[in-house]
C-alpha cells in the first residue's frame, strides 16, 4: 500500500475518496513498509522491529488523525542522510548549517498560507537530513521564487535557491506533491518546445488537459480576446527546432555534470597529449 | 554600438497579455532616442518554470537568446520584463563557472562570446538616459494624478544579481513618476509579491497577494497603481475582477509606467494603448484633471493674496515708484 | 660562561612527540653548556626548585628552558633565576611546544627541530648581558574617560583610596546611558534613584575633578607619566555662575533642536539642561539650533538669566594635566538601525528604538512618563517589541549578540503593562538570553505574571495600514506566519562602541576591533587591562555588558590603577634601544621612524647624535632595523645576538 499522492480539494490535508488519510507529512513514515523498505533515517525509533515490519495500517493513525492529516512519528536521528544534505548544498551553493531557524523567511513568505511545512521548517528538515519529508512536501512546489526570504535572511542564505534546488530534486525523483504546479510547468515548457516561445492560450489549453480543470480563468476571456491580447494562434519562431533540441538534450541528460566533467577532462587530456607530441 | 542602441528582448507576454507594455515601451524609447534592435528569432527565456526544473535548462534558453543577439552584432540587451531579465542575468552569472558554461553548451551546441549585458527598460531610462531628459520631453504633465508605484519582487531582487536600486525601498519608479509630474504616494507594499505565475495553479494566491496590494492602494486613495512587470500587471489588472468577486472594495486602474510616459510625452492613443487595459483608466484621468484644476485655482489664489500683501506694503511705505512697481507686478501675476 | 639547559616534558604535551632526554643529551655538547637535563613540569614548584638547585650546585651563570611559548612563562622563569641569584636577563627560552610538539607528530623531525631551537637559544644566551631596569617616579593621578556608570564606579573607588581623579565626559552631564533608563532589570529599580547618589558623590568628592562637556584632545607620555590635553568645549554658559535654575530653557524661542538626551523623542530648545538630576546641573547652548548664533537676533537667555551666566563669546578651553594611569570607560551607542528598510528605515513615526521608548516611559522624560504614539499622541494598546534588530545579523555585518536586549525588552514589557493595564505586549525573539542572577526568573515572570505574549520568530516586515502598523512575523514553534496589528513598535536595536571610540583608541594607543570595542589584554585573564601599559578599560567599551558587570569592571579597573600607582617609583623595562654614540652619524632616520617619539636629537660636543628617551621607548626595534650604521641597538635583541641565533641554525 503506497502513500496516496492525490490532492484533496483544499490544500491542507483532507481525506481522499477512499477515506484513507493522505500522508500530508510523509516524512513521518507509516508503520507499514513502503515498497523500498523502511529507511532508518525516518524510522519509528520508539517501536520494536516486529511492529515496524507489520503490514497493517496503524490503528491509532486511522482513528486519531490530526487536523493536518498526519501523526507526528518519532524520527530516528542516527544515520542522518548526509548525502542528501550535501546534494542540496551543492545544487544551491548554500551552507544549510548557517541557518539558525530565526523564522524571518517564514515571516516574509507570501505563499506561507499554502505551505504544509513553513519555510524555516523545510530548512530544518534539510538540516536534519529528512529527504523524504522535504521532497514530498508541497512547500517546495508552491514557492513563488519572489526572493523575499533570501533578501531578509540574516545569515545571507539564498533560501529561495534552496527551495528551488529541492523542487528540482523532487522532480528528478518523480515526487510531484502539487500536481497543478507540475502540470503548469509542463504545459509551459511543452508550449516553448513546440513554438520556441510560450503561447498563453496554448499553455492554458495544455494545463486544462493535464489537470482536467477546464474552467480555469474562462471569465478572463472576454477581457483579453476582443483586445487582441491573447492570440489564438502561436508565434512559431524559425529556430523552434533548435529550442526543442535544447529541451530534448536536457531530458536525455546531456548536461549532467558528471558527464560534462568527464568530457572536459578527456578534452584537457587530449590537448596536453597533442602538446607533448608537438614538442617531441 | 553607442549607448543609445540596445538589443531588444520583448519577452513572450509582449505578444499577448502585455501588448500595451510592448507598444508604449517602443514608442517611449523612440521618443527618448533609444534605438531598439529586436533580437532576431528570439526564443522564450523559460521564465519561472524553466529554472524550477533546472538552472542549466533556463540558462541554455537564455544562452540561445544571447547567441541570436550575437548574429546581429548585439551584446547589450534591454528587456521590459523583470522575469526575463532575472533569467538572462542569472544565465550570465552562472556561466562564469567553466563547468556550468560547458553544460549549457552541451545543450545549445553554440558557444557564447564574452561581454554580454542585460538591463531593464526602467534601468536604462533612469540610469543611462537620466530623469532630466525625461522631464524635458514632458508635454502633458501628470499634475493631479495620485500614483502608487509597484515594483514587484523581481525588479530589485536578488540584490547581487539585479544590482538596481534598493531592494526594500526602491525609488527609481517613484522619481520617474515625479518627473512626469504625478504625485507619488509612499507605498509600503511596493516590493511585495503579487503571486506571480502561481495565479493559475494556485488560485487562492492572487486574491490574497494582489488583493492585499490593491486594497492598500485603494485605502491610500491612489488613482493608479503603476507597474513595470507584465505578470504583476496581469495579476493586478486582468484579475482585478476576480479579486473584487472575492470581496475587494476598490477599483484601481493599473497602467504600465511606459503608458503614462507615452501620455505625458504627448504621444497618441495608439502608443499609450490605454484601451488595452482591463480596468478602465478614464476615472483616474478624470480625478487627475479635477485635481489639477483645484491645484491651479489654489495657486492663483495664493498668488493673488501675495500680490495684495505686496501692494499693501508698498502703499504703507508711501514710495510712488515702488507702489507702481508692485501694482504692476500684482497685475502681471493675477 | 656556565649555561644550564632544562628540557621540559610538559607532561605529554611536549614529551608525546619530542624525545626530551635525547634533546638534553645533545644540548650538553653545545659550547658553554655545563649542565643539561630534562624535567617533567618546569613551571611547577618542583620544577622551579630543581632549576634553582641546579644553578646553585653547578654554579650556572645562565639558563635555557626549552618548553612552552615565552608569552606563557617567560616572566615565571625570569623570576625563578632571579630567586637563584642571577640577573633575570641571563635567561632564554626555546619554544618547543607551540613551535614543535603542537605542530606535528613526527618524533624524529620534532626532536631534531627541538635540538636546533635549543642550540639557537644557547648561542644567543652566550651574548646576553645583565640588564638593570631604571626607576622613574609616577604621578599619582588617574584619568577616567567617560562618565557612565563604569567610569563613575572607577572614579569613586580610586578617589576613595586616596588617588586624585580627573573625569572627562563628552556630554554636558555624566550618567551615560544608565541615566536615560527609566527602570533597571531585574529588580525594576528606578535608574536615576540608584545612580543619582553616585553621580552626586562624583561631583562632590574632594579627590575628583569633573570636566563635563569635555573631550580628550591628545595624550603623550608613558605609563606613570602621561601628559593629557583636555578640551573643555564651549557651552556658551559660564558654569561658575550658572545655578541650573532652568529659566533660560523655559524662555528659549528656538524649539526645534534634536533632543539628544531624550533620543530625539520630540524636539527641545537650543539651550538645554539635559534632565532634572543632571550632574553638573548647568545649561549649555547647542550652537546649531541657536538663533543668536545663526541669525544674530535673539539673546533671550542672556536677558532672563538671573546671574548673567550666558556668554556668547565663549571659546573652547584647553587644560593640561599629568596623570599616571588612564581608565577608558566610554560605553556604547545604538547602531544605525535605519538600514532595515523593511521596518521603515526611520520613515514611520510609530516605530521607535528601545532607548526612545525608555525615555517615553520615564517620568522625567519628554512625555512625562505617558506612553504615547509619536504620530498622534494616542495611548497604544498593542505594543510589539522586536528583538535582535541589528544583532546576530551577518547580512549587515553584526554577527554578535548585544547581550542585554532580551532583559531590557522584558523589563519594558512589564513597564508597559504597569503604565497601560489593558495593553497587550508582543515580543518577537529568537532566543532569550538571561544568564545573570534572577534574570531567567525575570523573563519567565514577564510571560507568566504580566502576560506578555512571547513569539519565537523574527519579523520580516513592518508597514503602516491606516492608523495601525502591520507586523509580519513568524512563530517557528507553531510553524506558521503570524501578523500583529500594532499601535506602536519598539525595536531592540543592537549596540556598538560609542561614537568616536576608535579615535580615542588611537590617542590612547590601544587596539580596537572592527566594531570599535577596545581590545583587552587577554580575553579571559586580563579583561580590564590593555596591551598598553597604564591604560585600563571598564564597561561596555570593552564589550557589551549589563550594569552589574560594568560596575564590577569599574572597580576592577580602579584596583589595577591603584596597584600601578601604589608605589612612588616604577621600574622601566630595560629591553629598550640604546645608542652607540661613536657609530651614530646623526642622520635622524631612527627619530623619524620611531612610532612612539622615543628618540630625540642631542648635541654631543657639537655633533648631532640620537638619544633614546628610556622611559618612552617600547622596545619595538624599528630603529635598530632602520639605522644604516647599526649604531642604535635594541638591548637583549642586538644584531649580534640575533645573528648568533641565525648562525647557530644555518650551520651547513
Amino acid at each position: 500500500m503506497q502513500p496516496c499522492g492525490r490532492l484533496g480539494r483544499n490544500l491542507r490535508g483532507s481525506r481522499t475518496a477512499e477515506g484513507v488519510p493522505c500522508h500530508r507529512r510523509p516524512g513521518s513514515a507509516p508503520v507499514f513498509a513502503n515498497p523500498q523498505g523502511l529507511s532508518p533515517v525516518r524510522g519509528e525509533a520508539n517501536a520494536p522491529a516486529f511492529v515496524r515490519k507489520c503490514k497493517k495500517q496503524c490503528a491509532f493513525k486511522l482513528r486519531n488523525v490530526t487536523k493536518r492529516g498526519e501523526c507526528m512519528e518519532t524520527v530516528l536521528l542516527n544515520g542522518r542522510d548526509d548525502a542528501f544534505i550535501r546534494a542540496v548544498e551543492e545544487s544551491s551553493g548554500q551552507v544549510v548549517a548557517r541557518c539558525y531557524q530565526c523564522g524571518n523567511c517564514t515571516a516574509g513568505c507570501p505563499m506561507s498560507f499554502a505551505y504544509d511545512y513553513s519555510v524555516s521548517q523545510v530548512m530544518r528538515l534539510i538540516q536534519a537530513g529528512q529527504k523524504d519529508a522535504v521532497l514530498s512536501s508541497k512547500a517546495v512546489w508552491l514557492c513563488a521564487a519572489c526572493n523575499t526570504c533570501s533578501q531578509r535572511c540574516p545569515n545571507e542564505i539564498n533560501v529561495a535557491g534552496v527551495m528551488d534546488a529541492c523542487r528540482q530534486m523532487a522532480r528528478r525523483e518523480k515526487k510531484f506533491a502539487v500536481r497543478a504546479m507540475r502540470a503548469f510547468v509542463d504545459a509551459f515548457l511543452d508550449s516553448v518546445k513546440f513554438n520556441g516561445r510560450s503561447h498563453e492560450v496554448g499553455i492554458m489549453a495544455l494545463y486544462m488537459l493535464y489537470t482536467g480543470r477546464v474552467w480555469t480563468d474562462v471569465e478572463l476571456a472576454p477581457k483579453v480576446l476582443p483586445k487582441g491580447k491573447m492570440p489564438l494562434l502561436p508565434h512559431r519562431i524559425k529556430g523552434r527546432s533548435e529550442v526543442a533540441a535544447i529541451i530534448d538534450r536536457y531530458k536525455q541528460g546531456l548536461s549532467d555534470p558528471e558527464r560534462v566533467r568527464a568530457r572536459l577532462a578527456k578534452d584537457a587530456g587530449a590537448e596536453s597529449g597533442k602538446g607533448k607530441e608537438a614538442v617531441s | 554600438m553607442s549607448k543609445a542602441t540596445f538589443g531588444y528582448f520583448p519577452g513572450c507576454s509582449g505578444l499577448g497579455t502585455s501588448l500595451e507594455y510592448e507598444r508604449s515601451t517602443r514608442a517611449v524609447c523612440r521618443e527618448l532616442g533609444l534605438t531598439l534592435w529586436d533580437i532576431p528569432d528570439w526564443n522564450c527565456c523559460g521564465s519561472t518554470p524553466a529554472h524550477t526544473v533546472d538552472p542549466v535548462l533556463s540558462s541554455a534558453l537564455s544562452a540561445r537568446v544571447f547567441a541570436q543577439g550575437e548574429t546581429a552584432g548585439i551584446r547589450d540587451v534591454v528587456t521590459p520584463c523583470p522575469s526575463c531579465l532575472s533569467n538572462l542575468r542569472n544565465a550570465l552569472e552562472h556561466m562564469e563557472d567553466e563547468l556550468f558554461a560547458a553544460r549549457v553548451e552541451a545543450l545549445t551546441e553554440r558557444p557564447l562570446e564574452a561581454g554580454h549585458s542585460v538591463k531593464s527598460v526602467l534601468q536604462v531610462i533612469v540610469e543611462d538616459i537620466g530623469l532630466d531628459k525625461v522631464k524635458e520631453r514632458v508635454r502633458r504633465p501628470l499634475v493631479g494624478l495620485r500614483a502608487v508605484p509597484y515594483y514587484g519582487c523581481l525588479m530589485t531582487r536578488p540584490e547581487k544579481i539585479m544590482r538596481f536600486d534598493d531592494p526594500e525601498n526602491p525609488q527609481s519608479l517613484d522619481l520617474l513618476l515625479q518627473a512626469l509630474g504625478a504625485e507619488v504616494l509612499p507605498f509600503p507594499l511596493k516590493v511585495d509579491c503579487c503571486g506571480g505565475s502561481l495565479g493559475i495553479p494556485v488560485r487562492e494566491s492572487v486574491p490574497r497577494l494582489s488583493g492585499r496590494i490593491l486594497e492598500l492602494a485603494g485605502e491610500l486613495g491612489a488613482d493608479v497603481i503603476v507597474v513595470a512587470c507584465p505578470l504583476c500587471q496581469m495579476n493586478l489588472d486582468l484579475r482585478q475582477g476576480q479579486i473584487r468577486a472575492k470581496g475587494l472594495d476598490y477599483t484601481v486602474p493599473v497602467p504600465y509606467f511606459t503608458q503614462l510616459m507615452a501620455y505625458a510625452f504627448g504621444l497618441g492613443d495608439e502608443e499609450a494603448a490605454f484601451k488595452l487595459l482591463a480596468e478602465d483608466i478614464s476615472p483616474a484621468f478624470s480625478c487627475m484633471q479635477r485635481r489639477a484644476g483645484e491645484i491651479k485655482a489654489e495657486e492663483a489664489r495664493v498668488a493673488a493674496l501675495a500680490a495684495q500683501k505686496a501692494a499693501a506694503k508698498a502703499g504703507r511705505t508711501g514710495s510712488g515708484q515702488s507702489q507702481a512697481k508692485s501694482a504692476g507686478a500684482a497685475g502681471g501675476e493675477a | 660562561m656556565r649555561i644550564g639547559v632544562f628540557i621540559c616534558h610538559c607532561g605529554s604535551n611536549i614529551a608525546g612527540t619530542v624525545d626530551c632526554a635525547s634533546v638534553a643529551s645533545v644540548a650538553s655538547t653545545y659550547p658553554d653548556v655545563a649542565y643539561a637535563t630534562d624535567i617533567m613540569y618546569a613551571c611547577a614548584e618542583p620544577g622551579q626548585d630543581a632549576i634553582i638547585a641546579a644553578i646553585k650546585e653547578h654554579r650556572l651563570t645562565g639558563v635555557v628552558v626549552a618548553s612552552c611559548t615565552p608569552r606563557m612563562h617567560e616572566p615565571t622563569f625570569r623570576k625563578t633565576v632571579e630567586r637563584a641569584g642571577l640577573n633575570r636577563y641571563m635567561f632564554e627560552m626555546a619554544n618547543i611546544r607551540e613551535h614543535v610538539s603542537w605542530i606535528g607528530k613526527d618524533m624524529e623531525a620534532n626532536t631534531n627541530k627541538a635540538s636546533e631551537l635549543v642550540r639557537m637559544a644557547v648561542s644567543k644566551l652566550r651574548l646576553n648581558r645583565e640588564l638593570k631596569p631604571k626607576s622613574f617616579p609616577v604621578t599619582k593621578r588617574l584619568l577616567v574617560v567617560g562618565g557612565g556608570v563604569a567610569g563613575i564606579q572607577a572614579a569613586l573607588d580610586a578617589a576613595d583610596a586616596g588617588l586624585e581623579v580627573l573625569m572627562v565626559e563628552k556630554q554636558p552631564t555624566i550618567g551615560g546611558k544608565m541615566a536615560k533608563l527609566d527602570k533597571t532589570f531585574p529588580t525594576v529599580d528606578c535608574s536615576s534613584c540608584i545612580l543619582g547618589p553616585r553621580m552626586v558623590d562624583v561631583a562632590q568628592h574632594p579627590n575628583i575633578t569633573l570636566y563635563a562637556y569635555s573631550e580628550v584632545e591628545s595624550i603623550s607620555g608613558y605609563v606613570g607619566n602621561f601628559d593629557v590635553k583636555i578640551r573643555k568645549k564651549a557651552a556658551y554658559v559660564d558654569w561658575s555662575k550658572c545655578t541650573g535654575c532652568g529659566l533660560c530653557t523655559e524662555k528659549c524661542p528656538s524649539k526645534k533642536s534634536y533632543d539628544r538626551f531624550n533620543e530625539g523623542v520630540g524636539p527641545t530648545t537650543a539651550i538645554i539642561i539635559p534632565f532634572p538630576q543632571a550632574i553638573p546641573k548647568k545649561a549649555s547652548i547647542e550652537r546649531e539650533y541657536c538663533r543668536q548664533f545663526n541669525t544674530g537676533k535673539c539673546g533671550v537667555c542672556a536677558k532672563v538669566c538671573p546671574t548673567g551666566a550666558i556668554n556668547y563669546e565663549m571659546q573652547d578651553e584647553f587644560i593640561d594635566a599629568k596623570v599616571g594611569g588612564i581608565v577608558a570607560a566610554t560605553g556604547y551607542d545604538l547602531m544605525d538601525w535605519t538600514v532595515y528598510q523593511e521596518y521603515g528605515g526611520g520613515r514611520y513615526p510609530d516605530v521607535v528604538t528601545s532607548l526612545q521608548y525608555e525615555r517615553m516611559l520615564s517620568a522625567s522624560g519628554p512625555t512625562g512618563g505617558h506612553i504615547k504614539r509619536p504620530s498622534d499622541g494616542e495611548e497604544p494598546k498593542d505594543v510589539v517589541f522586536i528583538q535582535c534588530v541589528g544583532s546576530r545579523d551577518v547580512s549587515i555585518g553584526r554577527p554578535y549578540c548585544s547581550g542585554f536586549c532580551c532583559m531590557y525588552t522584558a523589563k519594558q514589557a512589564i513597564l508597559t503593562k504597569d503604565h497601560i493595564p489593558d495593553s497587550h505586549s508582543y515580543v518577537f525573539y529568537m532566543d532569550i538570553r538571561s544568564p545573570g542572577k534572577g534574570y531567567d526568573e525575570f523573563t519567565r515572570r514577564v510571560q507568566e505574571e504580566y502576560q506578555a505574549r512571547y513569539i519565537r520568530g523574527r519579523v520580516s516586515m513592518v508597514y503602516p495600514k491606516g492608523k495601525k502598523l502591520i507586523v509580519r512575523g513568524a512563530d517557528t514553534l507553531m510553524g506558521t506566519q503570524v501578523e500583529v496589528e500594532a499601535d506602536l513598535v519598539v525595536l531592540a536595536v543592537g549596540a556598538e562602541a560609542a561614537k568616536g571610540a576608535p579615535h580615542l583608541a588611537e590617542k590612547l594607543r590601544i587596539s580596537y576591533d572592527s566594531y570599535g570595542f577596545f581590545m583587552e589584554g587577554h580575553p579571559k585573564l586580563r579583561p580590564v587591562e590593555t596591551n598598553t601599559a597604564g591604560v585600563f578599560l571598564a564597561g561596555a567599551c570593552q564589550g557589551l555588558k549589563d550594569i552589574p558587570s560594568s560596575v564590577a569592571q569599574g572597580s576592577a579597573a580602579a584596583a589595577k590603577a591603584l596597584a600601578l600607582l601604589s608605589r612612588d617609583m616604577l621600574d622601566s623595562d630595560p629591553q629598550i634601544a640604546a645608542v652607540n654614540v661613536n657609530r651614530c652619524v646623526g642622520c635622524r632616520k631612527c627619530i623619524e621612524v620611531c612610532p612612539f617619539k622615543a628618540i630625540q636629537e642631542i648635541d654631543l660636543r657639537g655633533q648631532p647624535k640620537a638619544e633614546v628617551i628610556e622611559t618612552v621607548c617600547q622596545g619595538c626595534g624599528l630603529c635598530n632595523a632602520t639605522c644604516p650604521q647599526g649604531a642604535i641597538q635594541l638591548s637583549h635583541f642586538t644584531d649580534n645576538q640575533l645573528l648568533a641565533e641565525v648562525e647557530a641554525l644555518c650551520r651547513f
